[in-house]
């Protein structure tokens, strides 16, 4: 009788672990669901019943003596980890054809959870090298001013980043810390190509936003509705939206006031 | 053509390094940034020489989907490690910024019709991912072995 229910526990520890990586690393719902299904399916538990959305997994499991056992699990943190749901896939995969044993199953995505992320300032470099390359490809022409605006738009999105996107605050506060990081980004583009006086702002703050868009939030969310999880897929494009929000608006704030102040003084017109 | 030339490499890199910010492996990114390097090709080239831009859009996600599918089937891994990446170029950037300009000049006619483009636009991009997707776990998808082999290098 111990041994069942310490069974059970276990089976459902694992398999909501399972879920809870692949929704705080941005795997889809529908992938978090059938992973802790196809779990509990391969332990013999096929009518165990999983909801899960974005910020939270509930798993329901009939034990052996009729009672339920369930966890419920709160996603507190969501970030963008791909490496993660992917290793999370193949281990739920090994377990099912019985290369892992479901305790083996458990260490391996604990040791997964903590396994140790890129530092920020990698982070910061891959986005700034990422949105110089995506200020290139929206350039109009090839022009000299094209290498001034490289740099650029690798300056304002290395600190941006680095100062706010990759700080800790990102998970809890992501719309305000977006719309300071756009802001900060714009501030330095405008900055820029104010005191040089050559460079092409547009393709400068295009690109350096890009990193920042949510392509990945919109794409899950049409994913997940699309699988009928329209809770979830709701959810996201909310998500989508006020991201988008936060960024044009913090964009927008720093051009308003270069705008206000260029025809004020009528000196710096005809940047944009 | 040189400019053709320029978004193949140009697209290439931007990927590849976008993809480092999301975690995909090495062994994964090369061959997603290929396939959102050339789905972005192929949207500049409808986009240039037929002036449509949803078209190309549509034609360019379309294709960043199937490659990802056919990929995801080939190495064994999960079709979105090569979705995200490639997708990246085709995300209307542009478009937002625009509106975004239009509203801060006080210009709402620019700005509701860049505002709907690129509604349609970004909506056009996730609808043609998400139906290859759907369509394709109709195909029986071999179980992948898990790899002992090279460590990640993420």
């Amino acid at each position: 009788m111990e041994a069942a229910e310490d069974r059970t526990t276990l089976l459902i520890d694992t398999a909501v672990l399972a879920a809870v990586i692949i929704l705080e690393n941005g795997g889809e719902t529908f992938r978090a669901e059938e992973t802790a299904s196809r779990i509990c399916s391969a332990a013999g538990k096929p009518d165990a019943e999983v909801l899960a959305f974005p910020t939270g997994v509930i798993i329901t499991v009939k034990e052996e003596n009729g009672h339920n056992a369930s966890s419920v699990v709160r996603v507190k943190k969501r970030s963008i980890n791909l490496f993660r749901v992917e290793r999370t896939n193949s281990y739920s995969r090994s377990y099912e054809s019985d290369r892992l044993s479901l305790l083996e199953l458990k260490d391996k995505l604990e040791s997964l959870r903590r396994s140790p992320t890129s530092s920020k300032g990698v982070v910061a470099l891959a986005a700034a090298l990422s949105s110089a390359m995506f200020t290139l490809l929206f350039e109009p022409t090839l022009e000299p001013h094209v290498l001034f605006d490289l740099g650029v738009t690798f300056l304002c999105t290395f600190f941006a980043e680095y100062v706010c996107i990759a700080s800790k605050l990102k998970n809890s506060y992501q719309f305000t810390v977006t719309f300071f990081g756009s802001a900060l980004m714009a501030l330095i583009a405008v900055l820029a190509t104010g005191l040089a006086g050559i460079g092409n702002l547009s393709c400068i703050i295009i690109g350096a936003i890009t990193p920042l868009l949510p392509g990945i939030s919109l794409t899950n969310a049409i994913r997940d509705t699309v699988t009928g999880d329209i809770l979830s897929g709701t959810v996201r494009l909310a998500e989508t939206l006020l991201i988008a929000v936060a960024i044009a608006g913090g964009v927008g704030v720093v051009l308003a006031g270069y705008m206000g102040l260029a025809g004020r003084f009528g000196a710096i017109g005809g940047m944009l | 053509m040189l400019l053709y030339l320029r978004d193949l490499f140009v697209c290439f890199a931007a990927c590849f390094f976008y993809g480092k910010i999301m975690a995909v492996t090495v062994r994964a990114r090369i061959p997603a940034s290929l396939t959102g390097a050339v789905s972005y090709l192929l949207y500049r080239i409808i986009y240039l020489e037929t002036g449509h831009e949803l078209t190309g859009y549509l034609a360019a996600a379309l294709l960043v989907s199937v490659l990802s599918e056919l990929l995801a089937r080939r190495m064994k891994l999960p079709a979105t490690v090569f979705v995200m990446p490639a997708i990246i170029p085709l995300v209307p950037g542009v478009g937002l910024y625009r509106s975004m300009l239009c509203l801060v000049q006080n210009d709402f006619d620019g700005f509701f019709s860049a505002g709907v483009r690129t509604l349609f636009i970004s909506g056009i991009v996730a609808v043609a991912i998400a139906i290859v997707n759907a369509a394709a776990r109709h195909f029986p998808h071999r179980h992948h072995e898990e790899k002992s082999g090279p460590p990640s290098l993420t």
